[in-house]
C-alpha cells in the first residue's frame, strides 16, 4: 500500500514539476530577443520572402500561449519536433548524444564510489591520524579547484605533456571509449569524490559512536570486521542516496567537462541549442533532465522502503 | 594550523579591499608590444595577451573574485536561516507549503536550470549571482528546519514558550544561537561553492565583462597562454583553490569548536 | 602511433581495476599516408548550402558537390560542371554541361538536375540561405539534354561569381523529395565531386572517401575524417598531440601559439575579408558625424592590426576586402578620405559635437571571441578622449542573435569573409536600407534613397562607370564614417608535417589541395 501511495504522489508531483519546467523554459526562450531565424538564415544576408516563409512555417507570429499549447499538444503525443539547427527529429538528436553523456556519467560515478567510499572509511578508521589528515586535506583541495580549470590542467598534463590519453573525442570501440573518457570522467568525478569522502567519513564517525558498534567492539571483533560488516552496511543508505543524486547530477551537469574535452554529449548540445534558440531541443533536454532527477529520487525512495523497515512502516516521517 | 588559515583569508581580504592600491601597475594599462611575456623583474608574473601586468590584475581582481561569492553566501544564509527557522518553529501550513516548494526546487535539475536561465537572459552577472543563491537556498532551508525541529522540543524552548516570549524572539534569540555552528559552516560552504562555480560560468561565456580584473575571468582569458606565460592562467587557479580550501577548513574548524561537546 | 594509446589503456584499466580484454584502440592520424584527420572549430550542420551556408559546412560541401562554374587562382569564373557558357544578351547565360559526369550513386548528371539545383534556392518553401545571392535570377530552365539557360531580371556582373560559390549541383529527385532536410544527417547528399560521403554525423564526425569515378583530377587524399572541436584550446592541443592532422579553426592573431608547435606547419594566405567597427547612426551620440569622426581619429588602428593579425594581415584603407578592391581598381586604388590616429583632431571633432566632454556608451560583445579583445583595446583608446565604453558580455551565439536582430546596436566589431571577388556582394549589405532591417548586415543603419539608387546603378555597371560609382560610394562611407575599416587578416591553416598543400584566397576545397608530404 505504502508503495502505491508513494508512487501515485510522486507521479503527480513529477507531472507538476515537468509542466512548470517546460512552461518556464518555453517562456524564457520565447521572451528573449531573437528567434530561430538567425540559425535558419545562417547569419547571411536574406530576402524578405525567405524571412516571411520562415516566420509562417515556425508560427513565430502566433502569441506565446498558442505556440506553447501547440508544442505541448505534440509533446504529449510523444512528438518532440524537429531540431531547427540540424533538421533531425529531436528524439534522434538526443539518442545520438545520450551514449556519450551516459557513459561519461556512469564512469564518473564508478570512479567516485570506488575511490570515495574506501578513502572516507579509511579516514574515519584512522581518525585524527596523518592518513586522515592527508585524505581530508586532499578532498578539500580537490573541492576547491574550479572544474573547468581542472579539465584544462588534466588535458595539459596527461594528454599533451605526457601523451597518455587522447585530447578529445569519445572513441568508437568500447575499450577506445574507456581510454577517451578517462580524463573527462576524472575531471567530472573529482569534486564529487571529495564530497563522498567527506560524507562517508562523517557518516562512519557518526555510526562509530552508536551502541551496536560499541557492543561489537566489546565482543572483541577485529576492527576491520566491525567497519566492513557493520559500519559499511549501515552507511549503505546514505551512499545509495548520494550515488543516485550524483548520477542525476552527472547526467544533467557534465557540460563544463564536455565543453573542455570536445565531447558531443547532452551538455554541449544544450549550450549550443540555447544559443541557437533551438526551442524543440532545449525543451526536450530540460524535460529529460527533470525526468531523470524525478526517476532517481523515486528509485532512492523505493530502495529505502525495501531496505529499511522503519521507513516502510511509516514510523519515520520526513 | 588555524593561524595559517586566518592568515590566508586575511591576506585575501586585504587584497580584496586594497588590491587596486597595492598593485604595482594600473591593472587595465595595456602594452600591446609586450603581449604574453613570461615573468621578469618588471613583471613578476609576466603579462597577458594585451600586455597587462598579471600580478596587478590578480591584486585588483581579488575584490571582484571574493565580493560576489560573499554576497551569495550572505544571501543564502540569511534567506535559508530565517525561512528554515520559520518553517521548523511554526510548522502548520507555512511549513507544509514551504516543504512542497522545496521538494519541487530540489527536484529541478539545478545546473541545467541555471544555464538555461542565465544563458537566455545573458548579460548581467547579477542574474548569475541571484540564480546561484536561489539554487543553494532550498537545501540549506531543509537542514535548518530539521535542526529547529529538534531544538523546538528541548526544555529551554518549552520554557521560553511558557514564559510567553514572542515567537520571533524565541526563534532568533534562543534557537538561533544553538544552530550557529551549522549556520556558520553552511555560510562558508556556500561561499566556497559560489567562488568555484562563478569562476566556471566565465568559461561558458556567462560572466563579467571582458577586461574586468577577476580571478575566474583571468583563468578563462589566459588559458590559451599556457605555452607562452603559464602564470597568467595558473596563478588565479592557485589563488581560487587556496582561498576556497582555507575557507572550507575554517568552516570545519569553527563547526567543531562551536558545537563542542557534540551538542547539535 | 599505437604506443601512447596502449599506455593510456593500461592507465585507464588501472584506474578502473577491471580485467583487460584484447582490443586495439585506434587513434586519429597515422591511419595511412593518404588519410587525413581534419578538425573544424565550428560544427557543420548541413551538407546542403541552402541550409548550411557556413564555413564548417561548406568545407565538406565543396569536397562532395561540384558547382556549375568555379573560380580560378585569380578569382575569375572558370568552367566547372559547365564545360562552357555563352551570354546571348547581358541578362542571360547559357551553360553547356560537361559530358559523361556521374553522381556517386551511378546516375548520370542531366541538365534538369543542374537547372533544378539553382531554381530551388528561389523557392520560399526551401528557405534557402543562399537566396539573397540569386535575387536577380528570374528563370532557370533545361534546354535540351546538356544545356541550361539562366535568365536574370537585369544584368548582374556578379552572377557568375556567386554561382561559383552557391550553385551546387545535386540530383533533382533527391532535392525535390527533401526540400527542407536535404543534407541533414538523416538524408545526406549525393554529388559529383572529388569525394563522397561515407558518414555524416553531428556527433562522431564526418568521413569522406575519394570518388574514384571523379571526372576531374583525382585528389591525393584517399580518406578524410572531419571532427569538430569547439573549444579553441582543446583544438590546439589536439593538433599538438597529433590526433588531428590539420585545421582551419585558428586565427592569424593566434599565430604565436601555433607556429611553435613541433611537427606542425601553419600556412597563412590572403583572405577575402574585412574587419571593421560599425556605428549605429540611428540615435544617441553616434548619430552625430563629428562623434563618429572623433572615434575614427582616436582608435589606434595600426596597434589593433598588429594585435589582431600578429603580422599576418594589413590595415584596411576602404570598406571593401582587398581582393575586391583589386578586382575593380587593379593596383591603382584611389585615396579615400582618412581619419588618421590623432588625439588632438579627435578632441577637436568631439568639441564640434553635442558631446564636447564625451559620453558613456554601453557596448555588447561576444565573450571569448575576437570582439572581446578588440573592444577592450577600442575602449582604452576612446577613454583618452572622454568616451567611456561599458562592455556588456554576451555568450557568442546570443551575441550573434542579438546583433542580427539589430537589438540595441552601438559600436560593433565585425569581421566578415566573403566568397566572391565582386564588391556588389559586400556594399548592399553595408549601406542599403533593405539590409538595415533585422537579419540584415547594415548594422550602422546608414542609408538613403539616393544610396540605394547608386547601389542599383553599381550592380549593373561595367568598366569605367563601375569604377566611378564604386569610388563615389566608398568616398561617402569614408567621409560619413558609419563604419571604420580596421584591417584585413590572412586565413590560417595548421597542417601536420606529414602533409603539405598550397592554399589560395579562392581555394574553397581544402581536401583537393592537401597532399601527403614527400618522404614521410
Amino acid at each position: 500500500m505504502a508503495v502505491l501511495t508513494l508512487l501515485g504522489r510522486r507521479l503527480a508531483a513529477a507531472l507538476v514539476l515537468l509542466g512548470v519546467l517546460s512552461a518556464l523554459t518555453f517562456g524564457l526562450l520565447a521572451a528573449s530577443p531573437g528567434g530561430p531565424e538567425q540559425v535558419l538564415l545562417g547569419s547571411r544576408p536574406s530576402t524578405a520572402e525567405t524571412r516571411a516563409a520562415i516566420r509562417a512555417e515556425y508560427h513565430l507570429d502566433d502569441p506565446f500561449p498558442v505556440r506553447y499549447a501547440r508544442w505541448l499538444g505534440d509533446a504529449v503525443r510523444g512528438d518532440f519536433g524537429v531540431s531547427i539547427y540540424s533538421r533531425e527529429p529531436v528524439a534522434d538528436v538526443i539518442a545520438d548524444r545520450m551514449p556519450v553523456t551516459a557513459s561519461l556519467a556512469g564512469y564518473a560515478l564508478l570512479l567516485t564510489i570506488a575511490v570515495g567510499v574506501p578513502l572516507g572509511l579509511v579516514a574515519a578508521m584512522r581518525r585524527g591520524g596523518a592518513l586522515d589528515q592527508g585524505i581530508t586535506l586532499a578532498a578539500l583541495v580537490t573541492l576547491a579547484v574550479p572544474p573547468f580549470a581542472l579539465s584544462i590542467l588534466l588535458l595539459y598534463g596527461f594528454a599533451v605533456a605526457l601523451g597518455w590519453f587522447p585530447v578529445f573525442g569519445a572513441g568508437e570501440t568500447p575499450l577506445d571509449r574507456i581510454v577517451h573518457l578517462t580524463l573527462p570522467a576524472v575531471a567530472l568525478a573529482a569534486a564529487q569524490t571529495a564530497m563522498v569522502v567527506r560524507q562517508m567519513r562523517a557518516a562512519a564517525l557518526d555510526l562509530a559512536g552508536q551502541d551496536f558498534l560499541t557492543f561489537a567492539r566489546a565482543r572483541g571483533l577485529p576492527r576491520r570486521r566491525i567497519w566492513l560488516g557493520y559500519a559499511l552496511r549501515n552507511a549503505a543508505l546514505p551512499v545509495l542516496t548520494v550515488g543516485g543524486l550524483l548520477l542525476a547530477a552527472n547526467l544533467t551537469g557534465s557540460l563544463f567537462v564536455e565543453q573542455a574535452f570536445g565531447l558531443h554529449g547532452l551538455g554541449a548540445l544544450l549550450i549550443g541549442a540555447i544559443g541557437q534558440k533551438d526551442i524543440p531541443v532545449v525543451q526536450a533536454l530540460v524535460l529529460l533532465g527533470g525526468a531523470i532527477v524525478v526517476a532517481v529520487n523515486l528509485l532512492i525512495d523505493l530502495a529505502y522502503l525495501a531496505v529499511d523497515p522503519r521507513v516502510r512502516h511509516g514510523a519515520v516521517t520526513s | 594550523m588555524r593561524g595559517v588559515l586566518v592568515t590566508v583569508l586575511a591576506l585575501a581580504a586585504v587584497a580584496a579591499v586594497a588590491g587596486s592600491w597595492l598593485a604595482p601597475y594600473d591593472p587595465a594599462a595595456q602594452d600591446l608590444a609586450l603581449g604574453a611575456a613570461g615573468p621578469s623583474a618588471a613583471h613578476w608574473l609576466g603579462t597577458d595577451d594585451l600586455g597587462r601586468d598579471v600580478l596587478s590584475r590578480l591584486l585588483a581582481g581579488a575584490g571582484s573574485a571574493l565580493f560576489w561569492p560573499v554576497l551569495v553566501a550572505l544571501g543564502t544564509t540569511a534567506l535559508s536561516t530565517s525561512l528554515g527557522l520559520l518553517a521548523g518553529y511554526r510548522l502548520g501550513w507555512v511549513d507544509a507549503l514551504m516543504m512542497r516548494i522545496i521538494d519541487l526546487a530540489i527536484a529541478m535539475p539545478g545546473m541545467l536550470v541555471l544555464i538555461v536561465v542565465v544563458g537566455v537572459l545573458g548579460g548581467g552577472y547579477g542574474w548569475a549571482v541571484l540564480a546561484m543563491a536561489v539554487l543553494f537556498t532550498p537545501g540549506d532551508i531543509r537542514v535548518i528546519r530539521s535542526l529547529t525541529l529538534a531544538q523546538r522540543g528541548l526544555a529551554y524552548a518549552e520554557a521560553a514558550r511558557t514564559l510567553g516570549l514572542r515567537p520571533a524572539r524565541i526563534m532568533f534569540r534562543h534557537l538561533l544561537p544553538n544552530l550557529a555552528p551549522t549556520v556558520v559552516a553552511n555560510a562558508l560552504l556556500s561561499f566556497v561553492a559560489a567562488l568555484v562555480s562563478l569562476a566556471g560560468l566565465s568559461f561558458l561565456g556567462i560572466g563579467l565583462p571582458a577586461g574586468t580584473p577577476d580571478w575566474g575571468l583571468m583563468v578563462e582569458e589566459n588559458r590559451g597562454l599556457l605555452d607562452l606565460n603559464p602564470w597568467a592562467a595558473l596563478a588565479p587557479v592557485i589563488l581560487i583553490t587556496l582561498v576556497a580550501t582555507a575557507a572550507t577548513l575554517l568552516g570545519d574548524r569553527l563547526f567543531e569548536t562551536l558545537s563542542e561537546g557534540g551538542a547539535r | 602511433m599505437t604506443s601512447p594509446s596502449i599506455r593510456a589503456a593500461a592507465a585507464a584499466l588501472l584506474l578502473l581495476s577491471v580485467t583487460a580484454c584484447a582490443g586495439s584502440a585506434q587513434k586519429g592520424g597515422g591511419a595511412g599516408r593518404d588519410a587525413l584527420v581534419w578538425a573544424t572549430g565550428a560544427a557543420p550542420n548541413s551538407l546542403d548550402i541552402a541550409h548550411g551556408f557556413n564555413s564548417a559546412s561548406t568545407t565538406i560541401q565543396t569536397a562532395v558537390l561540384d558547382t556549375m562554374v568555379t573560380l580560378d587562382d585569380r578569382g575569375t569564373p572558370a568552367p566547372g560542371l559547365a564545360a562552357s557558357w555563352t551570354q546571348p544578351d547581358p541578362a542571360s547565360y547559357e551553360f553547356t554541361l560537361r559530358q559523361g559526369v556521374k553522381f556517386t550513386d551511378g546516375s548520370a548528371l542531366t541538365a534538369d538536375d543542374a537547372a533544378y539545383s539553382l531554381r530551388r534556392h528561389l523557392d520560399p518553401a526551401v528557405a534557402s540561405q543562399a537566396a539573397s545571392y540569386f535575387t536577380t535570377v528570374k528563370k532557370v530552365e533545361a534546354v535540351g539534354a546538356d544545356k541550361v539557360r539562366v535568365t536574370l531580371s537585369r544584368p548582374n556582373p556578379a552572377f557568375l561569381a556567386v554561382a561559383a560559390v552557391a550553385w551546387q549541383v545535386v540530383p533533382r529527385k533527391l532535392a525535390e523529395a527533401h526540400p527542407k532536410d536535404l543534407g541533414s544527417p538523416e538524408v545526406g547528399t549525393i554529388g559529383t565531386g572529388p569525394f563522397k560521403v561515407v558518414k555524416f554525423s553531428l556527433t562522431s564526425g564526418t568521413v569522406l572517401e575519394r570518388n574514384d569515378g571523379y571526372w576531374g583530377p583525382k585528389p591525393a587524399l584517399r580518406r578524410v575524417e572531419i571532427k569538430n572541436i569547439t573549444d579553441a584550446e582543446t583544438l590546439r592541443m589536439a593538433v599538438r598531440s597529433g590526433e588531428v592532422d590539420g585545421t582551419d579553426g585558428l586565427n592569424a592573431r593566434d599565430a604565436r601559439k601555433w607556429t611553435g608547435l613541433p611537427g606542425v606547419t601553419t600556412f597563412f594566405y590572403p583572405s577575402n575579408n574585412i574587419a571593421y567597427l560599425s556605428m549605429a547612426v540611428g540615435s544617441g551620440p553616434l548619430k552625430d558625424v563629428h562623434v563618429r569622426r572623433a572615434i575614427a581619429h582616436a582608435v589606434d588602428r595600426a596597434a589593433l592590426t598588429r594585435l589582431m593579425t600578429a603580422g599576418h594581415g594589413s590595415p584596411a584603407t576602404a570598406m571593401l576586402p582587398r581582393p575586391q578592391l583589386t578586382a575593380v581598381y587593379g593596383d591603382a586604388v584611389p585615396a579615400f578620405p582618412d581619419h588618421p590616429l590623432d588625439l588632438a583632431a579627435a578632441k577637436a571633432e568631439l568639441a564640434k559635437s553635442a558631446y564636447p566632454d564625451g559620453f558613456t556608451l554601453s557596448v555588447p560583445y561576444a565573450t571569448g571571441g575576437d570582439s572581446a579583445t578588440v573592444m577592450q583595446a577600442v575602449a582604452a583608446d576612446l577613454a583618452k578622449i572622454g568616451i567611456k565604453i561599458v562592455l556588456e558580455p554576451n555568450p557568442g551565439d546570443k551575441y550573434m542573435a542579438r546583433v542580427m536582430a539589430h537589438d540595441r546596436l552601438g559600436i560593433q566589431y565585425v569581421n566578415l569573409a566573403y566568397g566572391t571577388p565582386d564588391p556588389i556582394e559586400v556594399l548592399p549589405d553595408m549601406i542599403s536600407r533593405g539590409a538595415a532591417e533585422p537579419q540584415g548586415f547594415n548594422f550602422s543603419g546608414y542609408g538613403s534613397a539616393d544610396v540605394d539608387a547608386r547601389l542599383d546603378a553599381l550592380a549593373s555597371a561595367t568598366g569605367e562607370a563601375r569604377k566611378t560609382q564604386l569610388t563615389g560610394l566608398l568616398t561617402e562611407i569614408a567621409d560619413q564614417v558609419p563604419y571604420i575599416p580596421l584591417f584585413y587578416t590572412d586565413n590560417a591553416v595548421a597542417l601536420s608535417d606529414r602533409f603539405t598543400a598550397t592554399f589560395g584566397t579562392w581555394t574553397f576545397s581544402f581536401f583537393t589541395v592537401i597532399r601527403p608530404a614527400s618522404g614521410s
